[in-house]
């Protein structure tokens, strides 16, 4: 969005236009499932297990980023809803014998009941210790996921309760992946930029004057982390499909870590951070991590470099080269 | 003055909260009647922002009765007295700093409906007119599109008192509204303040360091000191109370 | 039996101690929170087991003598962590100071492990340390008592020094309210680095004396700086005698749990945090 110079007019005139930037963009986003879509069916199946695992994952940051960006709480072990989903999947055809139909429904749902339970008891507090409640919930439901052997398999998980991929070939799977995904984002999108998305927005940035403007902190804070935790189960239902099981670890810090880390590169107050996030997460990753022991090292000195340099992330960078190149024009 | 409760906007009795050991609010008692216009002043330290956190539901009091409108405060949280048509502002003006002027007041106007959770987006769209409105009645309208935390400090005084305005409150709170403001300014904003006041008929307790103001715009002066209520009257008598010059002059720290 | 495993705990509780006492205070005085406190942990005690083996091996002098200087060490890598990188985000948002330890904790997990390796390894206690009081049936190891009266000495500094001296008055005031610092004279600057370089330096030695207690690997970080977390959440943040309290309530709620429910004890921990967090957050105080 250019800011151009200020005649009262023209003021009006794109303020008029407010509901437009809220929009979604249906060229853009066609054309960017288009162009996926190409790259997935002319590609390899190892680019294109990579890319489906940069989409699920560009969901799970994405949710997580509704949370950090916009709705002021922080979350320690978010993974959890993001196991949860593939445990719901697993759980609901092998457990209680429904079908994979039924199981795929059942998974973000799961992860949607946890996230408003846990949820509800996080919102009770703030800052370090809402994140260090959050965390102890993940905390005790990796426990219980770890040892319930018989349910949950334990460490070993549960495999095999649903063809890999439902059975389907890597690219046709990966184009169900890029359309549940892109349906996902564009619905994250419609709430972020809704009279609900506002009302989040301005109890994450001042709770106390949305308070005194007759929103409660606590209720909108709740229906975030619901949310959250819903299309985070999205995304670790598909993974469940993806490899045909599910561990304790789809549930794990590293995967905790993995979507802070992408939030942050991506750049942090902004909607993409998820998934610019995911794309150079995972190409770093690729390329860096089968090479160089000390892929740590690297990604501590990267967010280093972030905090420091960019703390507004790839976005921010994108945002000030667009500014750039506007100006250049002009 | 004669209080017939249903003409009470504020009932204050017996208020006493304490930080630890220091005394904020030290058994207090006012009462506002409805549509009266009262200013708050007093020496730093005087309870003057304790007062007002705790009608508008920010802190709860140790003891004492407090009725808003009628109704019987305890631990209701601000947004429910914000319901109960609470409004208040504070001394450094709280907004929403990263947002846009415009969509602060859409915001507050969002907040007022009753589909303020609401996921279609076109919803925002028709709030569009009243939310221009009232930036171009607080004078913000041609920076609309201005993120908060760029423009100036009055400006920003200004659109919290217009978000506050726009939650159709019957009881305002406002701290200090005219602080960091040059001269004019303030006038201009008390201007503003009484206007809308009178306009929509609203009960206004506003706490003050400005004698200037206080004097412009208050219809009944409460002097509070050390966490007490010190002297209450109209301007006149308060202006002539020597007691009260003492506690201003005497000496800061009493 | 069950004596022992309280002095096991008790020991623990001590470790735990030096660490949050460290991190509360840090956060106290400049709102911080650091979550490379169990890096600089770490760091202490893989720096103890480098170089004990040069200072007079066996002896108790050289033990103490390198903790110490191990501790020194971990205070100056503090300092520079804390001048080149915290200065630039005391004014930031939370989460980027999250992030930002955090990128600490990844620099510092490498780098620990390309120079001491996957390993573990572990510190030779002096013979005078390693043996045990034997009361009867239970046997007390000499350390753990040791350890002990290592706690109630650095309590005992720290309560004279938060009590009386200018240094430890400017920390309480800087606790309550920060602008006081300022106003008072004091380089505020100067205290933030000093505090860090003291919360640094307790978990340094905590890492040194922890090295000689069990064995040591790159994953030390992790697992101390959840269980430091939990300790100061409960005690609350920046209450130095509330971490005092808490952290020997885990320690021993810890060892007791390792006896009777090892595979539950830090689900324990975590449920008895979640509990206290409820708790308060039911009076429905103001900030």
């Amino acid at each position: 969005m250019t800011k151009q110079k200020k005649i009262n007019n023209e003021v009006i005139d794109r303020t008029s236009f407010v509901p437009d930037p809220y929009a979604i963009n249906w060229w853009l986003t066609l054309s960017i499932v288009v162009i996926v879509a190409a790259i997935l069916l002319l590609s390899p199946p190892l680019v294109i297990f990579a890319i489906t695992e940069v989409m699920i994952f560009a969901l799970y940051a994405s949710a997580l980023n509704l949370l950090l960006s916009y709705s002021g709480m922080v979350s320690f072990g978010h993974a959890v809803y993001f196991g949860l989903g593939a445990y719901g999947l697993a759980l609901t055809i092998t457990h209680f014998g429904w079908s994979i139909p039924v199981g795929i429904t059942a998974g973000p749902i799961v992860s949607a009941i946890f996230g408003m339970l846990y949820g509800a008891l996080a919102v009770q507090l703030t800052r370090i210790y809402a994140a260090m409640l959050t965390l102890a919930c993940a905390e005790v439901t990796f426990a219980i996921a770890f040892q319930w052997f018989d349910v949950t398999g334990g460490d070993s998980g549960i495999s095999g309760h649903v063809p890999a991929m439902l059975g389907l070939e890597p690219d046709h799977f990966a184009l169900v992946v890029l359309l549940v995904v892109t349906g996902s984002i564009l619905a994250l999108w419609r709430v972020v930029h809704s009279p609900l998305g506002l009302t989040i927005r301005a109890v994450g940035q001042n709770a106390e004057r949305a308070s005194a403007l007759g929103r409660g902190r606590k209720r909108i804070q709740l229906m975030a982390f619901t949310i959250s935790a819903f299309f985070s189960g999205v995304a670790g239902t598909l993974f469940g499909i993806f490899h045909g099981n599910v561990f304790p670890d789809y549930m794990g810090i590293l995967i905790t870590v993995d979507g802070l880390v992408m939030v942050i590169l991506g750049g942090l107050y902004s909607f993409g951070a998820g998934i610019y996030g995911a794309i150079i997460y995972k190409i770093l990753d690729n390329l860096v991590a089968h090479y160089f022991d000390y892929w740590q090292f690297v990604i501590g000195v990267i967010l280093i470099v972030v905090v420091v340099v960019s703390p507004s992330g790839i976005a921010g960078l994108i945002q000030r080269v667009g500014r750039a190149l506007k100006r250049g024009h002009q | 003055m004669s209080c017939d409760a249903h003409t009470v906007a504020l009932l204050v009795r017996g208020l006493n909260k304490a930080f630890g050991r220091f005394v904020a609010l030290d058994d207090v008692d006012l009462t506002v009647a409805q549509g009266e216009i009262r200013a708050v002043i007093g020496p730093n330290g005087a309870g003057k922002t304790t007062l007002i956190n705790v009608l508008s539901g920010q802190i709860v009091a140790d003891r004492g009765v407090v009725e808003v409108s009628g109704r019987r405060i305890y631990r209701q949280y601000p947004h429910q007295l914000a319901k109960l048509g609470v409004g208040r502002t504070h001394q450094i003006s709280s907004t929403f700093r990263r947002m846009t002027v415009y969509d602060n007041m859409l915001f507050a106007h969002n907040s007022e409906s009753d589909h303020w959770w609401s996921l279609r987006a076109s919803r925002l769209g028709t709030m569009r007119n009243a939310v221009m409105a009232d930036l171009e009645a607080i004078q913000l309208a041609d920076i609309a599109d201005q993120v908060v935390d760029d423009i100036s400090h009055g400006d920003r005084k200004r659109l919290e008192f217009g978000m506050v305005l726009a939650a159709k409150p019957a009881v305002l709170l406002l701290d200090e509204p005219t602080a960091g403001m040059g001269l004019r300014e303030r006038h201009e904003l008390i201007d503003l303040v009484l206007n809308e006041v009178h306009q929509r008929q609203l009960t206004l307790l506003f706490v003050e360091h400005d004698i200037d103001v206080v004097f412009r715009a208050a219809e009944y002066i409460t002097v509070m000191s050390l966490g007490g209520v010190f002297a209450e009257g109209t301007p006149d008598e308060i202006a002539n109370n020597e007691r009260v010059q003492d506690i201003y002059l005497g000496g800061r720290r009493n | 039996m069950l004596l022992v495993q309280i002095l096991q705990g008790m020991m623990e509780g001590v470790f735990l101690f030096l660490i949050a006492s460290g991190l509360t205070l840090i956060f106290g005085i400049s709102r911080i929170v650091n979550f490379a406190h169990g890096s600089f942990y770490m760091v202490g005690a893989f720096l103890t087991y480098q170089i004990y083996p040069f200072l007079a091996q066996g002896t108790i002098t050289g033990f103490f003598l390198s903790i110490g200087i191990c501790g020194v060490l971990v205070a100056l890598l503090g300092l520079m962590f804390e001048f080149f990188l915290l200065r630039r985000i005391y004014r930031a948002d939370e989460l980027m100071q999250l992030v930002l330890t955090l990128a600490v904790v990844l620099i510092i997990r490498d780098v620990t492990k390309f120079i001491w390796g996957l390993d573990d390894v572990t510190v030779q206690l002096p013979e005078a340390l390693a043996g045990a009081l034997v009361i009867g049936d239970t046997y007390l190891p000499t350390y753990q008592l040791v350890m002990v009266a290592i706690g109630v000495v650095v309590l005992t500094v720290a309560w004279f020094t938060l009590k009386f001296t200018r240094a430890g008055i400017i920390l309480r005031a800087a606790t309550d309210d920060r602008g006081m610092v300022a106003m008072l004279g004091t380089n505020q600057a100067h205290v933030f680095s000093l505090v860090f370089m003291a919360g640094c330096f307790l978990a340094g030695i905590a890492g040194g004396f922890a090295a000689a207690f069990e064995s040591i690997n790159y994953l030390l970080d992790t697992r101390v700086i959840v269980l430091a977390f939990i300790v100061v959440v409960i005690g609350g943040l920046g209450n130095f005698y509330g971490a005092l309290f808490a952290a020997l309530a885990v320690g021993i709620l810890k060892a007791i749990g390792l006896l009777y429910a090892p595979r539950l004890s830090m689900v324990i921990i975590f449920l008895l945090m979640a509990v206290v967090l409820l708790i308060r957050s039911l009076r429905r105080s103001s900030d």
